[in-house]
């Protein structure tokens, strides 16, 4: 089955974690994609030769999504190959966490700029060719924290907060055009941000997962691969959550 | 008799425009001193002080550029300094952009999160450094319907306000063990000078959807606020209530 067959996908930030199981599971669908990554080009290489390895089309491509310029060379490298998403996976994101009153102007700022400005950026550059087409698929890649709020995550919660409402608007805004926007919204999940965390921290969030077990990058990448499918195509504006019950809606 | 806020202080932003002017009145009548942070038409900010200083409370005003860091820790350095503490901050001044998102540009992109969210962060900081050595406060973030109903137009302006709305919860875990309560007052359509920048047309669709089909009083958003202020309130964190008429369930 390839749902996807004919689809250009752009996935920020898919060198690695959930961008990259979300890059897998599109080109394994069909779709040819585009893997965005900032810094860490071999690590992008080995997501492009695992999609070849399954039979499916990508290539990388690096920009970061927080400078807009940055933005608009990518969308002009991606155009010379004539390629043209018509599915954007909004997913790089950072994080810079300390407690709220020791993140610094420039800890708030680089949060907001890479994980909303960057949204923002690619959306609008992505935005003409699918309105042309009269069809596209904006996915957000949203958090949990951006619903719930948690503690050490100021800069980080309020940009996934940010990103969820923008998706709403946009859902709204270019509806008319059959584009379709809606936000994936993460809980705990296995990747190397969350390995990071301190074992104790982690054991904590377990205890508040119903299903009792983190996610897996995998899983979320299920989420975006539904949104992504025109069987999804009555589904605008909606946040998914994939987050075993951590937060309920 | 006594007043529920006599011997506090309240820092209110956003002091020209309608809401922050009913909250300041509101507060001032219970008792409260005020600090106006305002950053246009400070004609009319001092009539507002004027009819503070009837309630019998002490006034003082402060020129804020809110999208500075620098500015925002002088405002509430000053304002600590001037009134020996601020105990309640409302941040009730918000930028408004209505344009289709494929017009609008980087500038007003960061101008409009700059001041929404960015501005709130810097404020915020600069005042829990002073409640949390207090061990008392209060803080309630102005936002709206546009960041949870989503607007044509209003991409990049509901995209703060979520933000704010994020920052808000994260705010309300870290800094309750503190006795600082953190909510956000959402407010529907409401009769200020800004709404006459939005199409009638628009408005009527608005007031079709909502459950009471008039626009709201600022003084009805600033009762939530004062509500909020007061130390019997003491229960109620990282909340976002909404005043908005039914506009938005």
């Amino acid at each position: 089955m390839t749902p996807l067959a004919g689809r250009c996908a752009l996935v920020t930030g898919a060198s690695r974690g959930i961008g990259a199981e979300i890059a897998v599971s599109l080109a394994q669908n069909g779709a040819a994609v585009a893997v965005n990554y900032s810094g860490s080009r071999v690590k992008a290489e080995e997501v492009v030769s695992r999609i070849a390895h399954i039979g499916g089309s990508a290539f990388a491509v690096q920009a970061s999504v927080g400078d807009a310029k940055g933005v608009q060379t990518l969308f002009a490298e991606l155009s010379s190959r004539s390629f043209e998403p018509d599915i954007l996976v909004n997913n790089a994101g950072i994080t810079k966490d300390n407690l709220f009153m020791r993140l610094s102007d420039e800890d708030f700022e680089s949060v907001i700029a890479v994980n909303l400005k960057g949204a923002i950026f690619c959306t609008k550059q992505a935005l003409p060719n699918m309105i042309k087409r009269g069809y596209g698929k904006i996915i957000n890649i949203s958090s949990v924290v951006g619903y719930s709020g948690n503690a050490g995550q100021a800069n980080y919660s309020a940009s996934k907060g940010a990103l969820s409402a923008f998706s709403r608007s946009c859902a709204v805004e270019f509806g008319a055009f059959g584009i379709r926007v809606n936000t994936v919204a993460p809980g705990f999940i296995e990747t190397d941000m969350t390995a990071a965390l301190p074992e104790d921290v982690k054991l904590g969030m377990l205890k508040s997962i119903p299903l009792g077990r983190a996610g897996s990058a995998e899983e979320v990448a299920n989420a975006v691969l539904w949104l992504a499918s025109p069987i999804s195509d009555y589904i605008t504006g909606q946040s998914i959550h994939v987050n075993g019950g951590m937060y309920l809606q | 008799m006594n007043k529920p806020l006599d011997a506090k202080t309240a820092l209110i932003t956003g002091a020209s425009y309608e809401v922050g002017a009913a909250c300041a009145l509101k507060l001032a009548q219970d008792g409260a001193n005020i600090a106006l942070a305002y950053d246009a038409d400070k004609d009319q900010v001092e009539q507002l002080a004027a009819e503070i200083i009837r309630e019998g409370v002490d006034v003082k005003l402060f020129e804020l550029s809110i999208g500075e860091s620098a500015s925002c820790k002088g405002v509430v350095d000053a304002a600590i300094e001037l009134f020996g503490g601020v105990d309640i901050f409302i941040n009730a001044q918000t930028a408004f952009l209505s344009k289709p998102l494929l017009e609008t540009t980087e500038q007003e992109i960061d101008y409009i999160l700059q001041n929404n969210l960015t501005g709130t962060f810097y404020l915020c900081r600069a005042l829990a450094r002073y409640m949390m050595k207090k061990r008392w406060g209060r803080i309630i973030n102005i936002i709206g319907f546009a960041a949870f109903l989503g607007a044509a137009g209003e991409t990049v302006f509901s995209a703060s306000l979520g933000g704010v709305a994020a920052l808000t919860k994260t705010l309300a875990r870290e800094l309750g063990s503190r006795n600082i309560t953190v909510n956000a007052v959402s407010l529907g359509l409401t009769d200020t000078k800004l709404i006459k920048r939005v199409d009638n047309l628009l408005i009527d669709d608005y007031l079709n959807c909502a459950i009471v089909k008039r626009l709201g009083a600022p003084s009805e958003a600033a009762d939530i606020a004062r509500c909020l202020a007061l130390p019997t309130s003491e229960y109620i964190t990282g909340q976002v209530v909404h005043v908005n008429g039914g506009l938005y369930i």
